[in-house]
C-alpha cells in the first residue's frame, strides 16, 4: 500500500490542502436576441441558443491557512468558480475537493464548514432586522450560545453595527447590509470562507476594519479564505498569492509581488494644486491630462521611481494633494492575457 | 426541533411586519363572507328548496367560512418564493447553508400560517357564529377536521412545491402560477362544494390531489364522512404527501444539477 503525504511547507510541518480544483469545466446554454421589439417577438417563437464556456480546464490549489485573492474582469468566471466550490453549481467536468468533500454531492455535510457572501446578494431576511436572521443561523450551525453571543458582538462593535442590525433589512444602506452579510458568513467560525466581492458597497474605514479582521481571523483560527474583487486595494492588503482568470481559464496563478513587479510597470499620480501651475516635465513622465489646477501624470517605473516624482512635485510646485494609483487589474490582466 | 421552531420564528416575524395587510386582509374577507351570505340567502329563497346539492343554507355558509379559514391554514408562498429565488439567482444564498431549502421553508411557512390562522380565522369563526348562523358540528367532527386540515397543510406544501419545480426549467414562471391558483381555487372546492358537480367531475376530481386540501376537511367537519370515511380520507392525504416528496426529491436533485444562479 502507498501512502501519500501532503506536502511539507518550509517550515517541514505537514501542510493541508484546503481546496483542490482540477480540469474543471462548466458550460451552460443561454439564449441571445437582438435589441427591438420585432426581434423580442421573433425571439418568442424561434429561439437562438448560444452555448457559453463558463470555466474551462481550470485547476488549482490553496492551502490551509491561506488567502487567496481571486481576480479577474466582469463575466471572467470569477462568481462560477465560487459557485462550484460552494456546492452550489455541479460542473460539466473535473473535481473539486475541498475540506476533503466533494462540494456538489455532499453539499449539507460540506457547507456546515465554510462560510460564503455572494457580494451583494442579500443573505439575510429581508423585512426583518438582521438580528433575526442571526438568531436562526445560530439554530441553522447550532452554534452554542455563549460562542454566538461573543462572536456576534465582537464582529459588531469591529464593524460599528449596533444599532444597524436592530433595523428593517431593506431599510439599510448596500454598505450596511454589506456589513451584516459578512456576519452570516463568519458567525459560525468556518474553517473555509469565500467572500465574492466583500466590500461592495462599503466605505474606507468600514473596508480598512472588514480587511483587518478577515486577517486577524486568519491568523487566530487558521481560517482559509478565497476573496474575489474589483478592489485592488483588497487584495494587496491581504493577499499573498492570486488567481487571475480571464474567459474561464486561469491566466496567472502565484504571489502577488511577483506580478507587480513582472507587469505594473507604470503608476498614475493626480496632483491637485493651489494655484495655477506652471509647466510640469520630467523624464519617464508623461501627462495624461491637465488644467490649471490639475494634473494627471503617467509615471514610467523603469525609468523614474515614484519617490522622485512627488519630491519634484513638492519641492517645485503649490500642491494641494497628490494621489497616486495603481493601473487597474483589468490593465494588468491585459498585459498578461497579451504574452 | 430547535431548526424548526427557529424557521417558524422567522415566519411569524416576516408575517407580523404587514400590519395594514392583515387589516386589509381580514376586512377583505369578513365582505366577502356577508356578500356570500346575501347572494346564497337569494338562491335559497328563490329556489325554495330547504336543500340544494346536500346543503341547507346554514351549512352551505360554514362550509365557506371553514374553506377560508382552511385556505389560510394551508396556504404558501413556495411558488412564488422559489421561482424569484430561481430567477434572480438568490437561492444559491439557502443552498450555500447547511438546510434543505424545501423543509426550512415549510417550517418557515408554519409560523406564518399560525400567526395570520389566530389574527384572521378568530374574527371569521365568530362573526360566523353569530350574525350567520354557523354551524357547531360537535366535537368528534372537529377532532377529524383538525387532522385532516394539519394533513391538508402538508400536503398543500407538497403540491405547491412540486409545481414549483417547474421554475427552474421556465424563467418566467407568473403564467403557471396564476393558472396554477385558478385551478386550484375550483378544483380543491374553495369556491364552492364539490358536488355541486356532475357525478363525472365529481369522480374526476377524486383520482386528484386538490380536494383533499379544501374540500375533504371541510367535508369532514360537516360530518358528511363519518369517523371511518374521515380516516380513509385521511390515508389518502398521507399517500398523496408520500407520493409528492418522493417525486420532489427525484427532480430536486435533477434540477440541481442544472441550475446556474445566473447574475453576479
Amino acid at each position: 500500500m502507498l501512502l501519500i503525504y501532503p506536502p511539507a511547507n518550509n517550515f517541514g510541518e505537514a501542510m493541508a490542502i484546503a481546496i483542490e480544483v482540477r480540469n474543471l469545466k462548466k458550460t451552460f446554454r443561454t439564449h441571445t436576441r437582438e435589441a427591438g421589439l420585432l426581434e423580442a417577438f421573433k425571439s418568442l417563437l424561434f429561439r437562438k441558443y448560444k452555448t457559453v464556456t463558463a470555466l474551462d480546464k481550470v485547476s488549482f490549489k490553496a492551502d490551509e491557512g491561506e488567502i487567496l485573492g481571486l481576480i479577474g474582469p466582469n463575466g471572467a468566471g470569477k462568481s462560477t468558480l465560487i459557485k462550484a466550490m460552494c456546492g452550489t453549481l455541479f460542473p460539466t467536468s473535473g473535481t473539486i475537493n475541498c475540506l476533503g468533500f466533494e462540494p456538489w454531492r455532499q453539499r449539507i455535510k460540506y457547507v456546515k464548514n465554510i462560510g460564503v457572501v455572494f457580494g451583494p446578494k442579500p443573505l439575510l431576511w429581508w423585512d426583518i432586522p438582521a438580528i433575526d436572521t442571526f438568531e436562526f443561523l445560530r439554530e441553522v450551525y447550532e452554534i452554542p450560545e455563549k460562542d454566538f453571543k461573543k462572536r456576534l458582538n465582537r464582529m459588531i462593535e469591529i464593524l460599528g453595527i449596533e444599532n444597524v442590525t436592530k433595523t428593517p433589512v431593506r431599510d439599510l444602506s448596500l454598505g450596511e447590509r454589506m456589513k451584516c452579510n459578512l456576519v452570516c458568513a463568519l458567525l459560525h467560525n468556518p474553517k473555509l470562507v469565500f467572500l465574492d466581492e466583500p466590500t461592495i458597497g462599503v466605505d474606507i474605514i468600514a473596508k480598512e476594519r472588514i480587511r483587518k479582521f478577515i486577517r486577524d481571523l486568519n491568523r487566530e483560527e487558521g481560517t482559509t479564505f478565497v476573496i474575489t474583487t474589483h478592489d485592488m486595494s483588497d487584495i494587496e492588503n491581504l493577499c499573498k498569492r492570486i488567481v487571475i482568470i480571464n474567459k474561464g481559464a486561469i491566466v496567472y496563478d502565484g504571489l502577488l509581488s511577483k506580478i507587480k513587479q513582472k507587469y505594473i510597470k507604470t503608476k498614475h499620480l493626480n496632483v491637485k494644486f493651489s494655484e495655477p501651475h506652471k509647466k510640469f516635465t520630467l523624464n519617464g513622465c508623461k501627462i495624461e491630462s491637465e488644467n490649471e489646477y490639475e494634473l494627471t501624470i503617467e509615471a514610467n517605473l523603469k525609468k523614474i521611481q515614484i519617490g522622485d516624482v512627488t519630491t519634484y512635485l513638492l519641492k517645485n510646485f503649490k500642491v494641494a494633494d497628490i494621489t497616486i494609483t495603481d493601473p487597474p487589474i483589468e490593465e494588468v490582466i491585459k498585459e498578461i492575457y497579451k504574452k | 426541533m430547535s431548526f424548526e421552531l427557529g424557521a417558524a420564528k422567522l415566519g411569524i416575524k416576516e408575517a407580523a411586519v404587514w400590519k395594514f395587510d392583515m387589516l386589509v386582509w381580514i376586512i377583505i374577507s369578513l365582505v366577502s363572507l356577508g356578500t356570500y351570505y346575501l347572494l346564497w340567502t337569494a338562491v335559497y329563497g328563490f329556489s325554495g328548496q330547504g336543500v340544494i346539492a346536500g346543503y341547507s343554507l346554514r351549512e352551505l355558509i360554514t362550509y365557506f367560512v371553514l374553506s377560508e379559514i382552511v385556505q389560510t391554514l394551508t396556504w404558501t408562498s413556495i411558488i412564488m418564493d422559489l421561482s424569484q429565488k430561481i430567477r434572480r439567482g438568490t437561492l444559491i444564498t439557502q443552498l450555500a447553508r447547511p438546510i434543505n431549502f424545501l423543509y426550512y421553508h415549510f417550517w418557515m411557512n408554519f409560523g406564518s400560517r399560525g400567526l395570520q390562522f389566530l389574527i384572521y380565522c378568530i374574527p371569521m369563526v365568530l362573526i360566523g357564529a353569530l350574525l350567520f348562523g354557523m354551524k357547531f358540528t360537535g366535537w368528534t367532527n372537529l377532532a377529524l377536521f383538525s387532522a385532516s386540515a394539519g394533513l391538508a397543510m402538508v400536503l398543500n406544501f407538497a403540491l405547491s412545491a412540486f409545481i414549483a419545480l417547474g421554475a427552474f426549467w421556465l424563467t418566467s414562471y407568473h403564467g403557471i402560477r396564476w393558472a396554477y391558483m385558478g385551478l386550484f381555487s375550483i378544483f380543491s372546492g374553495f369556491i364552492f362544494p364539490l358536488t355541486f358537480f356532475p357525478q363525472f367531475w365529481q369522480k374526476v376530481f377524486s383520482f386528484l390531489p386538490f380536494q383533499y386540501i379544501i374540500f375533504v376537511p371541510v367535508q369532514t367537519y360537516l360530518g358528511k364522512y363519518g369517523i371511518f370515511g374521515a380516516l380513509g380520507n385521511m390515508l389518502i392525504q398521507i399517500v398523496w404527501i408520500i407520493i409528492l416528496m418522493t417525486a420532489i426529491s427525484f427532480i430536486w436533485r435533477r434540477a440541481m444539477k442544472s441550475f446556474t444562479a445566473p447574475g453576479g
